[in-house]
């Protein structure tokens, strides 16, 4: 009896407003409270193998170790209930594939380019990066020569001109910083002659295939744009231990750290210029934190060794190009006509846009002096 | 601490619950909402919450030293010294930089070395929004509209992080009264203030995040690689991203007081569907309009001292208005373009009389002209330069018959849906919250959890930092 009574009771207590229309049901603090705390475990189960993913792929350290400590257990209770195979359909369902890396693979965006002439049978064009990981020799079982096979036996090491028919294809890939430089060579070049493309991942880098590959990603890129030139510059993101692919770290600071990274950044390179691209790769700028000048110096002069033994590749030594007359950090820098400007951002790291506008033109010089660039194909005297 | 990270859901659990636990004993409540604004703000940089906790102090003292004058001119001439001593740091923190660079460069064409050190000065987060806050409560008590409060309700109501960081700009006897009383643990408009949280969280997750990827970003960073159409899709898409990311943040903001019991005005209301500037002005960023047009348009005169005043009046309001996003150009002549575009519209009424808009096809004439101009607006407003907002707008009549691949369905779509989305009847929105505030508890945790997980699934990883708390 009691149980008919309540619900008629709660029927005709509903809120109306003083028009008649239903009006909204006010909450306890306590009812609220029961709702955000169903809120926050549901979505946490849902989400579990998300987030699980995310830490997994962060620095190695204590902050990964407690995530991981923390998300294992809710992952496992996911799996026992049945909601990890729901919430993965349903990524995938809108358009979040659980199974890739965590950094997302590289999508290209849509050109409209001639299409590209066949390489040569030699270059292998398998999924896996040719390059060795972090940690493996190169030339080991994942290593091989890069991708470069036979290949052309002489590499054309000046630009050749572009046409409107036929644009020069120019690429920018790397870190947070490449982002903004990317953007500032497209505005650099003469759309009529030159296509670029700015494939800047943020947090991304060298030492963590395992959050974003770049050299798969670099074999993706060549085979279906095959830039004629290629801007890198990336590092800020590496100052820490890297995994190998049979998931072991090598500690930051230690000389196998440096090994594998020289092999990596070596490998990068080769996959870059495997099919005859011109590469430019701006080194690491002088930044406002100290502590972080000796790691950007070590990667600075990896990169530049690099690309001096690749006859198709030279090195932009942009921590020179905006530090002061004394060796220091300012974010006020003269440009090419000695007009003081402001042009690195506040975090003391990244560029203000008229900084990347300068990198840029940097850039874009030292690939002309080391290939000859095409003077009509960018909008500034070189 | 940004709103949609895990950090601020854990930092909001925690305070949810100790609020309502502290709500009947005041004092000790007042002190933990000062100390948990104080860590959200510190999330940023600890380094500056001394800049905060002195704002407080000007205004609470500023306010104190108003009240006691004897006579109108001692209280206009403390008012005045007080809103200055409140704008000092603001104008330090903003327009040093911007003022010793251009000195240095002036100085070195004569070939004399700067006068003024360089200095790159970070803004400090939300300095505008706890200035403003600062000077309309120090003018309040100094016009009689309030009483002064005491100095820990002052720092409670400046700090109060809902609102801290980018608005709503609330007034004091909006706020301060709230503060004062203990809020009503039983009467919560959880449908309306999680409708409005997690509508938000989409707005800045998906939708701003989508359309500043895929075609704002990259158009506006290089507009001469791009075709017209193209260009006209990026400007329509930021006119959606400047909406969806600040009506975001604070209708979340508005949401989360919502929860803690408080109510905060509304700050948006579908300004793309305003038929003429000055009604845009009604409808964005309301709280800013109307402390621009009750502290500075209104001192100026307002529109009482006849048309040519008025007009320089409402010229001054949106010029300053626009200096205020930062010291460059680009920002003038954003202001400038709405000035005009108001003082025109008032010569139009005046010379015509009030024309009231009855046909359906002269509202959406009215719309879509006012919304074209606003447009015009935000291409100054988001370009780098003025040179660069001249670009967009050349591209716009050279890029003809140019590849789009930038403009595919999934922009376009969203363009349009967004701008449809301000036209749709008033009375949705609520039907919606009335039928989510019949359900049980778990069952509106459970249906949130779901929104939640679409959205974050939908969206990036991580979260840009809102475009307005450059600002």
């Amino acid at each position: 009896m009691a149980r008919d009574v309540l619900p008629s009771i709660e029927r005709t207590t509903e809120p109306r407003t003083e028009d008649g229309r239903p009006a909204r049901r006010r909450r306890s603090a306590r009812e609220v409270g029961v709702a955000i705390v169903v809120c926050l475990v549901v979505w946490t189960l849902l989400f579990a193998p998300v987030l699980e993913r995310n830490a997994e792929t962060g620095p190695v350290g204590a902050r990964r170790s407690v995530a991981l400590a923390v998300l294992r257990p809710i992952t496992g209770i996911s799996d026992m209930l049945g909601i990890t195979p729901i919430a993965e359909g349903a990524l995938r369902a809108l358009g979040d594939d659980p199974d890739v890396q965590a950094g997302g693979e590289l999508e290209l965006p849509d050109f409209e380019l001639p299409p590209l002439p066949s390489l040569d049978p030699a270059t292998p064009t398998g999924p896996e990066p040719a390059g060795p990981g972090p940690g493996e020799e190169p030339g080991g079982e994942a290593g091989g020569d890069g991708g470069r096979g036979d290949g052309p036996a002489e590499p054309e090491i000046e630009l050749r001109t572009p046409t409107s028919d036929t644009p020069l294809r120019v690429a920018v890939v790397g870190d947070s910083l490449s982002q903004g430089l990317g953007a500032a060579i497209v505005q650099a070049f003469d759309p009529d002659l030159a296509r670029v493309l700015a494939l800047g991942r943020q947090s991304t880098g060298l030492s963590r295939r395992d959050y974003f590959s770049w050299p798969r990603a670099m074999r993706e890129i060549q085979a279906k744009f095959r830039p004629d030139l290629l801007f890198i510059m990336l590092g800020t993101n590496d100052a820490q231990p890297q995994l190998t692919s049979d998931g072991r770290s090598i500690p930051t600071g230690s000389t196998a750290w440096v090994e594998a990274y020289r092999a990596s950044a070596q490998a990068f390179l080769r996959e870059s210029t495997a099919s005859g691209t011109h590469v430019v790769w701006v080194g690491l700028p002088v930044v406002r934190d100290r502590r972080r000048w000796a790691f950007y110096r070590r990667v600075n002069g990896i990169y530049e060794d690099a690309a001096a033994a690749e006859p198709l590749a030279t090195y932009v030594d942009a921590w020179s190009t905006f530090d002061d007359r004394d060796g220091r950090f300012t974010a006020f820098v003269r440009n090419e006509r000695g007009v003081l400007q402001e042009m690195r951002a506040s975090d003391g790291l990244h560029f203000t846009p008229t900084g990347y506008a300068y990198l840029a033109r940097v850039a874009i010089r030292a690939a002309d002096e080391a290939f000859r660039m095409p003077e009509r194909a960018v909008g500034f005297r070189l | 601490m940004l709103f949609p990270t895990i950090d601020f859901a854990i930092f909001f659990v925690v305070v949810f619950a100790l609020h309502w636990v502290l709500n009947p004993y005041r004092r000790a409540w007042k002190w933990f909402a000062l100390v948990a604004s104080y860590v959200f703000y510190a999330w940023w940089d600890v380094h500056l919450v001394w800049l905060l906790a002195l704002v407080s102090v000007l205004a609470h003292v500023g306010a104190a030293w108003v009240e006691r004058a004897r006579s109108s001119q001692v209280r206009s001439r403390r008012t005045k010294l007080s809103v200055i001593s409140l704008l000092l740091p603001l104008a330090w923190f903003k327009y040093y930089g911007f003022f010793a660079l251009s000195l240095a460069n002036a100085f070195d064409d004569v070939g004399i070395s700067a006068p003024l050190p360089l200095l790159q000065i970070v803004l400090p987060v939300g300095i505008s929004f706890y200035t403003f806050m600062a000077i309309s409560y120090v003018v309040d008590v100094s016009r009689l509209e309030i009483v002064p409060s005491p100095p820990l309700d002052v720092f409670v109501y400046l700090s109060f992080f809902p609102h801290l960081v980018a608005g709503p700009i609330v007034r004091g006897d909006e706020l301060l009264p709230q503060i004062r009383r203990r809020r009503d643990a039983s009467s919560i408009d959880v449908s309306r203030a999680t409708y409005l949280i997690f509508g938000g969280l989409f707005k800045k997750i998906v939708v701003s995040s989508f359309l500043a990827t895929n075609i704002v970003d990259p158009v506006f960073g290089a507009p001469g690689a791009h075709s017209a159409l193209e260009v006209l899709f990026a400007v329509y898409g930021y006119a959606i991203v400047i909406y969806t990311d600040f009506s975001a943040y604070t209708d979340i903001a508005i949401g989360v007081a919502e929860l803690l019991g408080f109510s905060f005005p509304t700050n948006f209301e579908r300004p793309y569907a305003a038929t003429s500037l000055q009604d845009f002005w009604r409808r964005w960023h309301i709280t800013l309009s109307r402390w621009l047009r009750d502290y500075l348009y209104i001192p100026l005169g307002g529109s009482r001292r006849g048309r040519v005043r008025t007009a320089f009046n409402v010229m001054a309001t949106m010029l300053l208005g626009g200096l205020w996003h930062g010291a460059g150009w680009t920002f003038v002549l954003w202001g400038g373009l709405h000035g005009v575009g108001q003082v025109v519209g008032r010569w139009r009424r005046a010379r015509r009389g009030e024309e009231t808009l009855t046909s359906a096809a002269a509202i959406l004439r009215a719309r879509i002209v006012t919304f074209h101009l606003v447009c015009l607006g935000w291409v100054f407003f988001r370009a780098d330069s003025v040179s660069s907002a001249f670009s967009v707008l050349g591209r716009l009549v050279t890029g003809w018959n140019e590849p789009t691949s930038l403009v595919t369905l999934g922009v376009a779509g969203t363009i349009v849906g967004m701008l449809a989305l301000q036209n749709v009847p008033r009375s949705i929105g609520p039907r919606i919250q009335v039928g989510f505030s019949r359900l049980a508890p778990a069952l509106q945790g459970a249906m949130l959890a779901t929104v939640l997980f679409v959205t974050t699934s939908l969206g990036p990883q991580g979260v840009a930092p809102f475009i307005y708390f450059r600002f």
